[in-house]
Parts: structure tokens; C-alpha cells; sequence
């Protein structure tokens, strides 16, 4: 059974159709990354998950439990960080946690909590004094009582230092080994990617792709692998390359050979192929497409005359590894 | 069971407050503040005769029924409307909190904080009454006790139905205070305009007053909260705060205790239900 199943979901507000006939799902155990750009209706997908919105159209369905009808049931076995949430401001942190605590009827001792994320010396402070991201950490901590089947996070690194951000992943895997599923909504691509098995990225109410980050860069034009090797390759490497599956084209200078291909197995063989092939394997970089550039085309659409990602625009996809590495994941 | 939870996690925060602090002292102050006035004009006064016991509870009766229904609604507007706007419902309703266990829970919080402190209040009013005011009638009083807590509870309802099915603050405070004027100002105006519509010009004071009249008149809550009271204190006699029925009139049901302790219950259960049918399927982010 998926954790999450979104069946042709719709959700008009006064004539805005905000979400337009969404289906995906969820497998249980997975850390799945909900990417979009603001107002694609991200928020909304959870918040009719939660029961806090009710939808137009479709159903929603967690752990096998609608939405609509059996909304309690979900909220038991969820753990939720919402977007915009707001604390009391007169209630301190620990009560805030107690407070999660006794709604779930779970046993957790607040102060663990509080010291899991990293604010156990303001657990007698009232929220209405904290900074952004010690709310944050508060409410991480309370969306994580009673070690949930489910951890729906929304913009989770709002108002997180880099140290709060690491230490959010590191708690999201943490969840996730202990067995939890993880809704991980975000704009931020960095943090999706570095965390999350798998990614939708939602615009306009739709789902406009949905895989691995890995299958969502094949889905792209090729990658661009450039060798550095110690010299010229022979025209007969090159028409070796050319033939294997996935390589689009393969050329040569003095002291490179530059292959582009789709998908990481056929930029593997040919590198496997070149080092074989003793004209002096050195170094090699990809350039492979990013995630925002794949959150790029998916919203916006593909680039017009784009024929790769060769360093156009000096964003950081490109990645250096030593050769003995064998690969570029 | 989780109202529980809601029940207690909002008295926590309502005994934090400045609004429910405010409250409570207030209903405090209406209550107990006259009976103590009383007591010490009382004590150093030279003449030596007490007020009758029945005289003041009417006072304190009569300035319940004008203030109580703005302090019951100010005591519980905020509930979840304050929820929804400072975002704190996200955590309320993000729980395993079902509406009806957020709803009920918030309605016997700001419940309890309004009765505890009416019933302290009518407490002080008590231990002067039967202390010191002469021919004190505890039956009367136990009456007039559970007839207060309930038109309190009917002004709870009305504030939270009003939190749980607007979209701001700001329209809720609006509809607090229309309510408000509704009860106090314009149900006289709407029994007056029915008689001006229903009757020929000329004729429409002419008394007998058509049993509908009455029977709207006192379906008012406050209406019928004084018409108790009067009952309690007055013996049913004039009062400057209803219709006096006169002639025919007396002999209509509408003008009845009966009719009134009804409508009082009438408005304590429908309002909170209708308030919480509108806001269990309602969109709340």
C-alpha cells in the first residue's frame, strides 16, 4: 500500500483551479521531494492531505485512509511541519512539545525533543520569543513525537542556518532508516536533491515530471563528458564510442575526447572504454544537468537551441572526480 | 478523546491571556462588585434597615443580562479564527485532533473560564445576600445561578460559531458586535416593524399585541434571560427592559416562563451545532 496516494485530485478556490487532476503516489519508506515553484500548489496538496482543505475533486488517500473522512486516522500516523504555521506565542517549547505529545498519545520525553533539534536551552522560554529558526527547530521537533509512519515537511529549512539545514537532513534520514516516510515539499532544489530518493515537481496544479533525480536527467538531452586524456584518441575510438547505447556523438581535440550521452550507464562505458583504450586516462568532468535545471525546463519549458549544458550558464552541475572513481554518482 | 486535549491545552492559553484574564475579572466585577458595593453602603450606613435580598439580585440580573453577552463573546471570538490567522491551527488541526474535538474542546474551555467565573462572582453575591439583605430565597437564587450560566453559555456559542465559520478577526469582531445590536436594539425594531407591516395605520400600538409579537420578542435571548430573572425577582411585574403583556396578553404561552427557560436552551444547543455543521467541511488554510 502507498503511504501517499493522490488520485485525480482537483481544487478550485473562486474560479482558481489550484490543483488540476493531480495523480501520484508514494511508496511507503521513501523520501520523496515535492519541488515547485511558488504557488504551483504545493501547499495545497498537503493541506487537503491533512484535511485542512477539502478537495473539488479526486481523493487523497494515506495509508489507505481518505482525507476527507478518515482524516483523524492520518493525522496519527503523521508527523507535520506546515508552511506558515504560527506558534503560542505565550506557551513555552517544552509545552509546545508536551502538547504534541498528549494529542498523539505518545510517550516521548519532551525534552529529548527538544534536544534533537538542538533547542533543549530554551525549552522553558515561551515561543512567542523565538527567532524564526528556533521556531522551526521547535516545530521539527514536534512534527517528529511519536516517531510517525509519515513526516510531512513543508519548506522545512524556512529560516534554518546552514547548521540547521544539515542537521534537518541528517534527522530526515534518520527518520527514514527507522522506517518513516518523508513528504518533502520545497522550491529549494539544493535541499530536495540532496536528500530525497525520488522527485514530483509540480506546476500549475499538475504534475509535470516525477522519477529519480537520476531518471529525471535522462529524461533531459544528453550530458556532455569531457576526458582529458595524454593523446590524440584515434578515429577508431571514436567510432567505437559513437556505437554504444546512449552515446550521441563523441569527438576529439589534441588532448580530449568529449562524448555526450544519455544517462549514467552509457557515460560510464564510454569513459570504461576510453581508459581501455591506453591514450592516458587523466581526468574527466560532466556536466551533467542539475536539478534546477531540470525544475527549470519541467515549469518553464526547454530552452530554445539548447543542445547541452556544456557550462552555459556557470551554475554548479559540473562535477570533477578523479578517475579511479568510475563514475560521476 | 482528544477534545481532552484541546480542552486543556486551550485553558492553558486562555488563563495566559490578557483577553481571558479580562474576562473573567470583569464578569468578576459585575457580580461580586455590586454585592460588595451594596455591602459596604450597608455596613456604614446609619439607618440600619437591609435592601431586600430580591431587589438586588434583580440589579445584579438586570446588568448581567446587558453586559454578560459582550463578555461571553469576547471571551471565546478568538478561539479559532486567532487559530487560523496567527497559523497555530496548523498545529491545532494538525494533530489528530478531529474538528469536532477542536471545536468542542474550545467551546467548554472558554465554557469554563466564563462560568468559573460567573459562579465565583454569584458566590460573593451569595455570601452577602443570604449574609446580610433581608428575606434571601435560596431556591430563587439556585435558579437564578443555572439560568445565568446558560445565557452566558448561549453567547459562548454564538462567539465561537462565529470564530469557526468567518474568515478574520476582523469580520469576527464585526459579527460580535452585530450580534450584539441584533439582540439588544434591533429585535425590538423587527417586533415593531411587524406590527407597522401587519396591522392598518393607526391601530398598530393598539393592545392586545398579536401573540407572534411575543413570541418573537422573547425567542431574544436577553429577553428571555430577564424575563427569568424578572420571574425570580420581580414576581413578574413591570419591567423597563421587556413588553409588559397586559390583559389578553397575559394569557399567551409566549409570554410564559416556560416559553423562556425554552428559548434560553433553544439557543444553547442550536447555536454551537449549527456553528460547528458549518465549520466541519469548511476550508480552513
Amino acid at each position: 500500500m502507498p503511504a501517499i496516494e493522490i488520485s485525480n485530485l482537483t481544487k478550485r478556490f473562486a474560479g482558481v483551479t489550484a490543483l488540476d487532476d493531480l495523480s501520484f503516489s508514494v511508496p511507503e519508506g521513501e523520501i520523496f521531494g515535492f519541488l515547485g515553484p511558488n504557488g504551483a500548489g504545493k501547499s495545497t496538496t498537503i493541506n487537503v492531505l491533512l484535511g485542512f482543505t477539502r478537495p473539488s475533486a479526486g481523493s487523497a488517500r494515506v495509508f489507505g485512509h481518505d482525507a476527507v473522512s478518515e482524516s483523524k486516522a492520518i493525522r496519527r500516523r503523521t508527523g507535520a511541519l506546515l508552511e506558515g504555521y504560527g506558534v503560542y506565542q505565550r506557551v513555552t517549547a517544552r509545552e509546545h512539545v508536551e502538547r504534541a505529545i498528549r494529542a498523539k498519545d505518545a510517550d516521548d520525553d519532551p525534552d529529548a525533543i527538544l534536544d534533537r533539534v538542538g533547542i533543549a536551552d530554551a525549552a522553558d522560554r515561551k515561543a512567542g520569543g523565538f527567532s524564526k529558526g528556533m521556531a522551526q527547530r521547535m516545530a521539527i521537533g514536534m512534527a517528529l513525537v511519536g516517531e510517525p509512519d509519515l513526516l510531512v515537511l513543508d519548506e522545512p529549512s524556512t529560516g534554518l542556518d546552514p547548521n540547521g539545514t544539515r542537521e534537518l537532513r541528517e534527522v530526515i534520514r534518520e527518520e527514514n532508516r527507522r522506517g518513516a516516510t518523508v513528504f518533502f515539499s520545497s522550491h529549494l532544489i539544493d535541499q530536495v536533491e540532496a536528500v530525497c530518493d525520488r522527485v514530483g515537481i509540480l506546476a500549475d496544479g499538475e504534475m509535470v515530471t516525477e522519477g529519480s533525480v537520476a531518471d529525471l536527467r535522462a529524461q533531459l538531452d544528453a550530458a556532455t563528458v569531457t576526458v582529458t586524456v595524454e593523446r590524440a584518441a584515434p578515429e577508431s575510438l571514436l567510432a567505437d564510442l559513437r556505437g554504444v547505447d546512449g552515446v550521441e556523438s563523441a569527438e576529439a581535440t589534441d588532448n580530449q575526447v568529449i562524448v555526450s550521452a544519455r544517462g549514467g550507464d552509457a557515460k560510464l562505458r564510454a569513459l570504461n572504454r576510453i581508459e581501455r583504450s591506453g591514450i592516458g586516462f587523466a581526468d574527466f568532468t560532466t556536466d551533467d544537468p542539475s536539478l534546477e535545471e531540470i525544475f527549470e525546463v519541467a515549469t518553464l519549458g526547454p530552452r530554445e537551441g539548447r543542445t547541452g549544458r556544456a557550462g552555459d550558464d556557470g551554475h554548479d552541475g559540473r562535477d570533477t572526480v578523479e578517475p579511479s572513481t568510475e563514475g560521476d554518482r | 478523546m482528544t477534545w481532552q486535549t484541546v480542552l486543556r491545552d486551550d485553558l492553558q492559553g486562555v488563563r495566559r491571556s490578557r483577553l481571558g484574564q479580562g474576562v473573567a475579572a470583569t464578569t468578576f466585577a459585575f457580580t461580586a462588585g455590586i454585592a460588595i458595593l451594596v455591602a459596604l453602603a450597608q455596613l456604614t450606613s446609619t439607618s440600619g434597615e437591609a435592601p431586600p435580598f430580591d431587589t438586588i439580585v434583580l440589579l445584579v440580573g438586570s446588568v448581567l443580562s446587558m453586559i454578560l453577552p459582550f463578555i461571553a463573546m469576547l471571551g471565546s471570538y478568538g478561539a479559532i479564527v486567532q487559530e487560523r490567522e496567527h497559523g497555530s491551527v496548523r498545529f491545532l488541526l494538525g494533530f489528530p485532533n478531529s474538528r469536532l474535538d477542536a471545536y468542542a474542546g474550545k467551546y467548554l474551555s472558554r465554557s469554563l473560564v466564563l462560568s468559573a467565573a460567573t459562579t465565583a462572582g454569584l458566590l460573593v453575591v451569595a455570601a452577602v445576600g443570604f449574609g446580610i439583605l433581608r428575606e434571601p430565597d435560596a431556591v430563587a437564587f439556585l435558579l437564578f445561578v443555572v439560568a445565568t450560566l446558560a445565557f452566558g453559555l448561549v453567547f459562548v456559542g454564538v462567539g465561537l460559531a462565529l470564530s469557526a465559520v468567518l474568515d478574520s478577526e476582523t469580520q469576527v469582531s464585526t459579527g460580535i458586535i452585530s450580534t450584539y445590536v441584533l439582540f439588544r436594539g434591533l429585535w425590538p425594531v423587527a417586533q415593531w416593524a411587524g406590527l407597522y407591516l401587519t396591522r392598518p395605520d393607526g391601530q398598530q400600538g393598539i393592545r392586545p399585541y398579536p401573540e407572534w409579537y411575543f413570541y418573537f420578542g422573547r425567542l431574544d435571548p436577553i429577553n428571555a434571560y430577564v424575563k427569568l430573572v424578572n420571574v425570580l425577582f420581580n414576581d413578574d411585574r413591570f419591567t423597563p427592559l421587556l413588553t409588559n403583556p397586559q390583559g389578553a396578553e397575559l394569557d399567551y404561552l409566549a409570554v410564559s416562563t416556560p416559553y423562556s427557560a425554552a428559548a434560553l436552551v433553544v439557543w444553547v444547543v442550536v447555536v454551537p451545532v449549527v456553528g460547528y455543521r458549518l465549520f466541519r467541511d469548511r476550508d480552513l488554510l
